[in-house]
């Protein structure tokens, strides 16, 4: 864990309101894993006060990419930098996602823009040769849905699930789960989710129906990110934890909903 | 010039330099161990700690709001005793000052408290926090003056180390409170904890925190808790400590100069862990361009 300056490389907006950034940073990007977070300072003002987290979404060398939604006023000044400037960063924290031995069977559910980590996982994880990999992301839309090509170029069978329709299937992403987990060997399987709660819930659910191991990446709001202000509990059935440090990733069937 | 001098009294106790991190916003340090340089700092003020283990409010435990946050934490620590036993060891090998921060739900838990800590070996002070808006009755000693009276005495009985009361802004007149509080025997008094505030959310029509009310803190408070301190200092003996949205050396500069002997820097460590390091620099710089020897000099130097 490191406060470093890093630069930022380029900006880009991906789908209205999701933006891919790019930025050198080796300290960081060197030491970052799967699931684990950064937080950046947004501006040098009161206004956004907070730094704000985003979760790795990929590192190449010494830089390292997130892919970010706009929806406040931290994500909005964030949208505006340019190649060049400067970044306050703080990361990587947080641990990372756990691959348990002998899981031969890698399942991704991505939410919106909770796909932002699991990209970054799915790279990581195709490293090991032995492994296979499959996808399936929800979204509202098809111009909220991000990281199809990302996958699909990288060789794993990606299902995508729209509430409109207008992209793959009109359902939800747990429905392709229940699906895509149906017929596999529960002790050679595994579960990644990533995505707004209720999403979380439902996968935690069917993976627990049919006896698979499943981790999910939590979002709260964070303040110091290193576990010192106790501000983003969780509950869990061992007690309350933390998302900065215990987390973001924890096994599914720990939490209380 | 000569390097000007830092250092400040606070009862009995020395810090090399003004600047204090604030309880329940850095841990017990070493949660920014390798991020800040502990040892530069001129204290730590540990998160409160409890007779027994509290498990926290229920999150949403913080929220940002319009240059603040607002936070329900719910003083969430496993005890004392767990405190001295893992916490403590590191504390005790840094060259900085350790102020432990305890809080309890009656008199005789802030003697006990106060009793324990007072035999711990690193333990430099002692931080009463009365002032506690997240807890049930965390507050109520901090309401009136003879209440707070009471803790005090608890406390003053209970050690022989320097003792340093932390004061609710959620009242009518604060130095009220820091007077009777300097009459019960406090070394110093620190001000102002958090005003407590909330935040809805118009889509659910719920509150965003799941306490419903907490704390606010950040620059959103300063210019109150300056007036505080201000209005504080004029009245009391004992040192002031100065906090509430401190951001940066000008805000510190504020208040020392309104009449804090030292500041302590809460919400800042969040957005900026380098802040205090920052700070720090920034006092003895404003001190070297004005050939300013001592930074007692400053406090209480207000022109009216």
């Amino acid at each position: 864990m490191k406060q470093v300056k890093g630069k930022v490389l380029s900006n880009r907006e991906v789908k209205p309101g999701y933006f891919l950034m790019s930025v050198e940073c080796p300290p960081v990007a060197r030491a970052a894993r799967p699931g684990q977070f950064l937080t950046i300072r947004c501006g040098d003002s009161a206004e956004p006060l907070l730094r704000r987290p985003f979760g790795f979404h990929g590192v190449e060398g010494g830089s390292f990419r997130i892919l970010y939604e706009v929806l406040g006023k931290g994500t909005a000044k964030l949208s505006s930098a340019k190649a060049g400037d400067t970044l306050d960063i703080l990361g990587p924290l947080g641990k990372g996602f756990m691959v348990p031995e002998g899981r031969k069977n890698i399942v991704i559910i991505a939410g919106g823009i909770g796909v932002a980590p699991l990209a970054f996982l799915a790279e990581e994880i195709l490293k090991d040769k032995k492994k296979c990999v499959s996808v399936i992301i929800g979204a509202r839309g098809r111009n909220s849905l991000l990281c199809r090509e990302h996958f699909e170029g990288l060789g794993i069978k990606t299902l995508v699930a729209t509430d409109d329709g207008s992209c793959g299937r009109r359902c939800f992403a747990t429905d392709l789960l229940e699906r895509s987990i149906a017929g596999k060997k529960p002790s050679e399987t595994v579960v990644y989710a990533c995505g707004p709660s209720p999403m979380l819930k439902t996968a935690a659910n069917a993976a627990k129906k049919r006896g698979i191991e499943a981790y999910g990446s939590f979002e709260e709001y964070i303040a110091c990110g290193v576990g010192a202000c106790l501000g983003c509990a969780i509950r869990t059935k061992s007690g309350y934890k933390l998302i900065c440090k215990d987390g973001p990733v924890f096994k599914l069937e720990e939490m209380i909903w | 010039m000569v390097k000007p001098s830092m250092k400040v009294r606070i009862g009995g106790l020395e810090l090399k330099n003004p600047v204090m991190a604030a309880s329940g916003t850095f841990g017990s340090g070493e949660e920014y161990k390798g991020l800040v340089d502990l040892n530069g700092l001129g204290a730590i003020v540990t998160k409160s700690v409890t007779l027994k283990a509290r498990e926290g409010n229920p999150p949403p435990r913080m929220v940002e709001t319009p240059s603040g946050m607002l936070n329900s934490i719910g003083i969430q620590n496993d005890g004392v005793d767990a405190f001295i036993k893992d916490k403590m060891p590191f504390l005790d090998k840094l060259k900085t000052a350790v102020v432990v921060s305890i809080a309890g739900h009656c008199l005789e838990d802030y003697a006990r408290l106060a009793a324990k800590i007072d035999k711990v070996k690193g333990a430099d002070a002692i931080e009463i926090n009365i002032s506690c808006p997240n807890v049930k009755g965390g507050l109520e000693f901090s309401r009136e003056p003879g209440s707070a009276a009471d803790v005090v005495r608890a406390v003053r009985r209970s050690t022989r180390k320097p003792v340093i009361t932390k004061l609710s802004p959620n009242v009518k007149d604060i130095s009220e409170i820091a007077l009777a509080a300097q009459e019960a025997g406090t070394d110093a008094v620190s001000l102002v904890n958090t005003f407590t505030g909330m935040a809805i959310d118009i889509g659910s029509r719920m509150p965003v925190l799941g306490n419903i009310v907490g704390g606010l803190s950040g620059p959103a408070i300063k210019p109150i808790a300056l007036r505080m301190v201000w209005e504080t200092a004029r009245r009391v003996r004992v040192p002031v400590i100065g906090m509430g949205g401190i951001m940066g050396s000008d805000d510190a500069l504020e208040f020392i100069i309104a009449g804090a002997s030292a500041v302590q820097v809460g919400t800042a460590n969040f957005v900026d862990p380098s802040s205090m390091a920052g700070i720090i620099r920034g006092i003895e710089r404003y001190m070297r361009d004005r050939k300013i020897k001592d930074i007692k000099e400053l406090t209480g130097c207000l022109k009216t």
